[in-house]
């Protein structure tokens, strides 16, 4: 199963929340890393919002992956129109320039896969959580070679 | 598998999911928060007479020559007070409400299902029956742990107090959160207040609950 982050942005949600919105995340492996769950009260581990209290972000849940995408890149661009509409006051999320390739990941999770120097146990969310650090401190979306490469210097393989 | 609904309608249907699960009822928890507010003054007010006959001290700073079976004995009764204050307003509100927040979920579940072609059924089966009953019981557990972390608490400031040669009131501005409120017990290196923890249970649940429904339906 897989979901994806909503919410109605204003001109007040915060840009942690902005970025999340529209990702397609995988269930088991959102649950795996404690759903981001690490701050919610009395710890307890939980995939589904809220992971804080009263933080806003909602999740839609989706048994196709496909589908899933094709919503995140309807909500996603739809954010972004209203955002270079004016419509909101808000700055481009790190997804907003490349939010097409960015809501399609596949082409990149496949070449990460069957790249040898990454291990198997390295999962999809690992891979699409590099690609977002990658893209927050770079402000583009990264070739296979340079996600990589990416992964082997920001990440401890032998760990994860 | 391709979505039937074309980029428009998907817009729509987020739209009218989100209206729900942000319009979700605005549940009373007024009982809750009284319940807190007698617990903070039962700290404030009474708690320091009994303390102050409990404990030894010497020129004005806690005395490490109170028997530790007398520490242990004041901070049982904080940690009971806070149970027989607070549990009796948070278990009515969990019982009173979490059946309505299941059924704002199947909502939401129909609301999510159509992006798939689902249609999903709106009445209760025996097993959403179960699964409410079963997150209430759990619930209500892991209240009753907060009340063995507030011993630990209040355990640990004093015991850190009468360590370092305090007196009472360092003790009290320990366990004062930075809202002002009593603290409950400590989440990660924050002291959370019980105000805040009850804050954070009526404000969060209605949403985690019908997210369990809407999450068990879709699927």
């Amino acid at each position: 199963m897989y979901g994806v982050y909503l919410q109605p942005v204003t001109n007040d949600t915060s840009f942690r929340n902005l970025n999340l919105i529209g990702d397609v995340v995988d269930i088991d492996d959102l649950m795996d890393s404690k759903g981001g769950a690490k701050s919610f009260c009395d710890g307890q581990v939980s995939a589904t919002p809220p992971r804080y209290a009263d933080d806003g972000m909602n999740m839609l849940f989706f048994e196709s992956r496909e589908v899933a995408e094709e919503f995140s890149r309807a909500i996603r661009g739809d954010l972004m129109s209203r955002i270079d509409g004016g419509e909101i006051i808000q700055p481009t999320p790190i997804w907003g320039n490349n939010f097409r390739l960015y809501a399609d990941n596949g082409a990149m999770l496949t070449a990460i896969r069957s790249n040898p120097d990454i291990p198997s146990t390295f999962t999809d969310s690992q891979i699409e959580t590099a690609i977002d650090d990658y893209m927050l401190e770079t402000g583009k979306y990264p070739t296979d070679k340079q996600l990589v490469k990416w992964i082997q210097e920001t990440r401890n393989l032998d760990i994860e | 598998m391709k979505s039937k609904l074309n980029r428009s309608q998907m817009l729509k249907l987020a739209k009218d999911f989100s209206d729900v699960y942000y319009n979700l009822p605005n549940y009373k928890a007024d009982k809750m928060y009284k319940a807190v507010m007698a617990y903070d003054r039962w700290f404030i007010k009474d708690m320091p007479e009994i303390a102050y006959k409990t404990l030894r001290f010497k020129g004005g700073v806690l005395s490490p020559l109170t028997p530790m079976d007398d520490i242990q004995a004041l901070c049982n009764l904080m940690a009971r007070k806070s149970r027989d204050m607070l549990l009796p307003a948070i278990t009515d509100w969990t019982y009173d409400y979490f059946d309505d927040f299941y059924r704002k979920g199947i909502e939401l579940a129909q609301l999510n299902g159509e992006l798939e072609g689902k249609t999903i059924p709106s009445n209760l089966t025996k097993e959403d029956k179960a699964i409410i009953e079963i997150t209430i019981t759990q619930e209500i557990d892991v209240w009753k742990g907060h009340f063995q972390k507030h011993y630990r608490q209040v355990e640990r400031e004093l015991i850190g107090a009468i360590q370092m040669g305090k007196d009472f009131d360092f003790f009290l501005a320990r366990m004062t959160a930075p809202d002002a409120h009593i603290v409950g017990f400590p989440y990660g290196n924050s002291r959370y207040s019980w105000y805040e923890h009850v804050r954070r249970y009526a404000i969060g649940r209605p949403k985690m609950v019908a997210t369990i429904a809407q999450q068990r339906k879709v699927k």
